[in-house]
């Protein structure tokens, strides 16, 4: 047991849970934001917490979106496993969002590797910046061809964690289940939309595994419900890397 | 997140959408703009913005917020709009405002522009047909705001009590405090604004108001039937402000 989230979980719960109401969730809120700015001991610890699988039960369900989302911005995510543990504990999408963006957040090149150009690393967008969508937003083979034929490729981004979740639904005996879990995996990766998110995608609808046809279809599923104009649905397939002709 | 991939004939449209603050919503008598804003909040945390300065704006980031994680203030030329949500108003200067990237909300078609970027969402359905609504629109807000580098929403007061706040004229304003990190996409910040300067203490509502129609409308527990402040308030109030004042609304 994590002493310090034992402490924290009834704190948390009144400032997470809507039931509550904003005005108590705020009020709970300025008191903790209070402590972490002026106790940065304190503040350190909170986003270092180190997360055990069977941690998942230490916070309400409520609680756990804030806080990975909080650790982004603070702080390394929790590890591999304990990220699985909770995407496992709960069918809840507002929490298995929260947990793909903390593995995929982790997973974003901060810096290029070791003897490469610094052009290497994604440019991220500035606040105010009229670009900010182009920069984000630029497409990945755009992001490829920059890298030039005489350079290195770019490191590999494919996330451990995806990687490992995805491998494991390549496992399932249940081809049902094994599909509904590539579909719901897929679309939390296109709806995170950032380049890395969209890296990780394109990398596994690539590789040879048994959940491949499985994910190719949830894929172009999910582009087709998403009425999208043809241009943007075929520019998006392309980036994705998606077999042309509707094939698998 | 940033959220997914739309129509490129939408995003076009939500790129020409996102453009410069519009200082006429400072405006608070013909041609004179004061660039200060005004935020309510409870007597508990009041005292902490006495002194100027003392204490930043707090960030508000739970569930349940129109626009997402973001300060949210009202322009001083809308004095006791937001006066519904606490007894306490503590203005703060914003001298940055002329660089904000601004969505304006007030406009249908703008607002209806997030709509159509929502349903083009890979989990759009998510909000619509589950119990997630609350805390999964603050996160397609935030996405939303991110992806198109929007430091700023102005949108219409979606709660009110008719003696304070007019649904139909008055601004509200969410305000992104972005946070930095190498190499990565910058993220929404938490904690407490760095947008708003030199804040002080300079209002006090004798009314108390709660929620009621799920907070839709803020009813006045005390409404003892004073006459509305006469004169131009949002003059009195910067006048208290610069003079190290407070301004006593009584209910």
């Amino acid at each position: 047991m994590n002493g310090l989230l034992a402490v924290a979980a009834a704190f948390l719960e009144r400032m997470t849970n809507p039931q509550y109401g904003p005005d108590v969730n705020e009020e709970y809120s300025f008191r903790l934001h209070e402590a972490l700015a002026e106790d940065s001991e304190f503040a350190r610890s909170f986003a270092t917490l180190d997360l055990a699988p069977d941690d998942v039960e230490s916070l309400p369900a409520c609680a756990w979106p804030w806080y990975l989302q909080w650790r982004e911005g603070h702080g390394t995510p929790p590890s591999a496993d304990f990220l699985d543990a909770l995407f496992d504990y709960t069918d809840d999408p507002a929490v298995r969002l929260s947990v793909v963006d903390s593995a995929v957040f982790q997973d974003y090149p901060g810096a290029p590797p070791a003897g490469r150009s610094p052009e290497d690393a994604p440019s991220p967008p500035e606040a105010g910046d009229p670009d900010v969508p182009t920069r984000a937003l630029r497409p990945l083979q755009e992001r490829r061809t920059a890298a030039g034929p005489d350079r290195e490729p770019l490191r590999p981004l494919q996330s451990p964690w995806v990687a490992s979740r995805t491998t494991r639904l390549a496992g399932l005996s249940d081809p049902g289940r094994s599909r509904a879990d590539a579909s719901e995996m897929a679309s939390y990766l296109l709806q995170l939309g950032d380049p890395v998110s969209l890296e990780n995608l394109r990398e596994l609808i690539g590789r040879p595994w048994a959940g491949r046809e499985s994910l190719i279809l949830a894929v172009r599923q999910h582009i087709r419900e998403a009425n999208l104009d043809p241009e943007a649905a075929a520019a998006l397939g392309r980036e994705l890397g998606l077999p042309p002709g509707g094939q698998a | 997140m940033i959220g997914g991939r739309v129509s490129s004939s939408l995003e076009a449209e939500i790129v020409d959408a996102v453009g410069d603050f519009p200082d006429d919503v400072l405006e608070v008598t013909a041609g004179r703009k004061l660039a200060y804003v005004i935020k309510y909040m409870p007597a508990k945390f009041g005292a902490r913005y006495h002194a100027r300065g003392a204490q930043g704006l707090k960030i508000s980031d739970t569930p349940g917020f129109t626009w997402g994680r973001a300060t949210y203030v009202a322009p001083l030329a809308c004095p006791l709009s937001s006066g519904i949500f606490g007894r306490v108003g503590v203005v703060a200067r914003i001298p940055d405002h002329g660089s904000w990237k601004t969505f304006d909300a007030r406009d249908a078609r703008k607002a209806g522009l997030y709509v159509a970027w929502l349903q083009q969402q890979a989990r759009y359905r998510d909000i619509m047909l589950t119990a997630h609504s609350g805390y999964l629109s603050q996160l397609y807000r935030d996405a939303f705001r991110t992806r198109y580098g929007i430091d700023c929403v102005l949108f219409r007061p979606d709660q009110s009590n008719r003696h304070y706040t007019s649904v139909r004229e008055d601004v509200w304003m969410a305000v992104t405090d972005w946070k930095r990190l190498p190499g990565k996409i910058p993220v929404i910040a938490t904690g407490f604004s760095e947008r708003f300067l030199d804040t002080q203490l300079t209002v006090v509502l004798e009314e108390e108001f709660e929620d009621s129609m799920g907070g839709i409308h803020r009813t006045a527990l005390l409404n003892l039937g004073a006459k509305p402040p006469t004169g131009n308030l949002a003059d009195d109030i910067f006048y208290a402000y610069n003079s190290g004042g407070i301004v006593r609304i009584p209910s």
